[in-house]
């Protein structure tokens, strides 16, 4: 459903994403993990569409997203870490206008925004103005819009950031949902347990290349190839701090 | 429709404005006193405007020998400053329009075509839904300042337009409609 073919992002001599290959299958739930300033961000940027890979292809639903943008997009849901609101309209007016974007029949959006709303805890502040809402509400309401036209794809970056321990919980079992639903979803997170929680596949990135993806048995048997995972306790956060060397580096 | 993995038609323009008309929909019904304040000091603006000009250049054509060369003067040096602001604030309006706007990226990521987007982006900005937006005539009547260099009067105060045509009309000078000289004051007479 998602691939990547040899994509590169390089800003003169400061090469940012190395030559990234990624395979997943539809339904699947691809945790995306790696330390900060590895470059995830950038590659979530050229997956929908937003920066221009220097080399390379990304293929969303089988439609190149270089040749077929339009079709590709049409695909995609996706969520940004400072994800955009317009402050001034409602959340109801917020729905309408991105049903309207994605060309939904007008009923249709009626229907899907109050069972978003009411999915989200929105309903009762529905006809509010955005800008009355806390973080955590936009950040409900960013990923309700992301998913009115019935994505196939899902690509959310940090999710969980400024959410409060209720608002991600109910977040972790709201993706399980769409997961089980058959909707691919691809996650950027720092949370090594969400990402262990949800994810069928975990790929990580270090300074731009993707250094171990598979399951986290798969990771696990790669780190036990490192010399230095005589401490591994098996948790996806030592085989993380073991491939990435982040631990090391912090001390 | 993307069950069936259909492309969608592009969202039309109406869709893509929408936030803006909204968002000043909301902004009035919310706030109607501060709308109504808003109207009020953009009309005493342009009485004022309008009482000063009427009331210099009135005072300009009492010098009997000089009023017309004045005139003319005054409203060259109007029209070129005004030309300069306009442009700087066009070319400012349009980089932050197109390029800096913080929804430019969220509406990248939906299935519009960047011409269908850039369309929308022209078309809040000439309608002033941008919040600075300037309407052409303020361009067309600048790019044709060498008729003002001309120095004929009668083409320098044609080229006044919108409110300021009540300043042609009170000084009987002629105003240029659709491409012909007309002197308002004498049409309305007859």
């Amino acid at each position: 459903m998602i691939q990547c073919i040899g994509l590169r992002k390089s800003y003169g001599a400061l090469v940012a994403v190395h030559d990234l290959d990624l395979d997943i299958a539809p339904g699947e739930v691809f945790g995306f993990l790696g330390p900060n300033g590895a470059g995830k961000t950038t590659t979530i940027r050229m997956m929908v569409g937003l920066l221009e890979p220097s080399a390379g292809q990304v293929l969303l639903g089988g439609h190149d997203l270089a040749q077929a943008p339009e079709a590709a997009k049409a695909l995609l849901g996706y969520v940004p870490d400072q994800p955009f609101l317009y402050d001034k309209l409602t959340a109801k007016e917020f729905l309408r206008f991105i049903g309207g974007l994605y060309r939904l029949e007008r009923d249709d959006i009626a229907d899907r925004s109050v069972d978003l709303l009411e999915e989200f805890g929105l309903v009762d502040r529905a006809e509010e103005l955005i800008e009355t809402y806390s973080h955590g509400m936009k950040q409900r309401l960013a990923l309700a819009a992301a998913l009115i036209h019935r994505p196939r794809i899902l690509i959310l970056d940090e999710p969980m950031v400024g959410m409060d321990p209720q608002g991600a919980l109910a977040l972790r079992q709201l993706l399980g949902g769409l997961a089980a639903s058959g909707i691919t979803i691809f996650l950027s997170t720092h949370s090594l347990a969400v990402a262990e929680e949800l994810c069928d596949r975990i790929g990580i990135l270090d300074h731009g290349k993707l250094i171990a993806q598979g399951t986290l048995a798969e990771l696990r048997v790669h780190a036990s190839e490192l010399p230095e995972l005589a401490s591994n306790e098996g948790s996806l956060e030592s085989v993380f701090f073991s491939l990435t060397g982040t631990e090391g580096r912090r001390a | 429709m993307s069950d069936t993995g259909a492309v969608p038609s592009p969202a039309p323009l109406s869709v893509l404005l929408a936030p803006r008309i909204l968002a000043t929909r909301n902004a009035l019904r919310r706030r109607p006193l501060r709308a109504w304040v808003l109207a009020l000091l953009t009309a005493a603006f342009w009485v004022g405007s309008f009482l000063l000009f009427a009331h210099t250049l009135r005072f300009f054509q009492t010098i009997t020998a000089l009023g017309p060369v004045l005139t003319q003067r005054l409203l060259v040096m109007l029209f070129v400053s005004f030309f300069a602001i306009l442009l700087i604030s066009n070319v400012v309006t349009s980089l932050t329009t197109y390029y800096l706007s913080a929804d430019v990226r969220f509406l990248m990521v939906a299935p519009v075509p960047r011409r269908r987007l850039h369309q929308a982006r022209q078309a809040s900005q000439q309608s002033g839904l941008s919040g600075s937006g300037k309407p052409h005539d303020d361009q067309d009547l600048a790019l044709r300042h060498g008729e003002i260099d001309a120095g004929q009067r009668d083409e320098t105060a044609a080229l006044l337009h919108r409110g300021d045509i009540l300043t042609q009309w009170r000084f009987g000078i002629d105003t240029m409609c659709l491409g012909r000289s007309v002197n308002l004051p004498k049409v309305l007479a007859a």
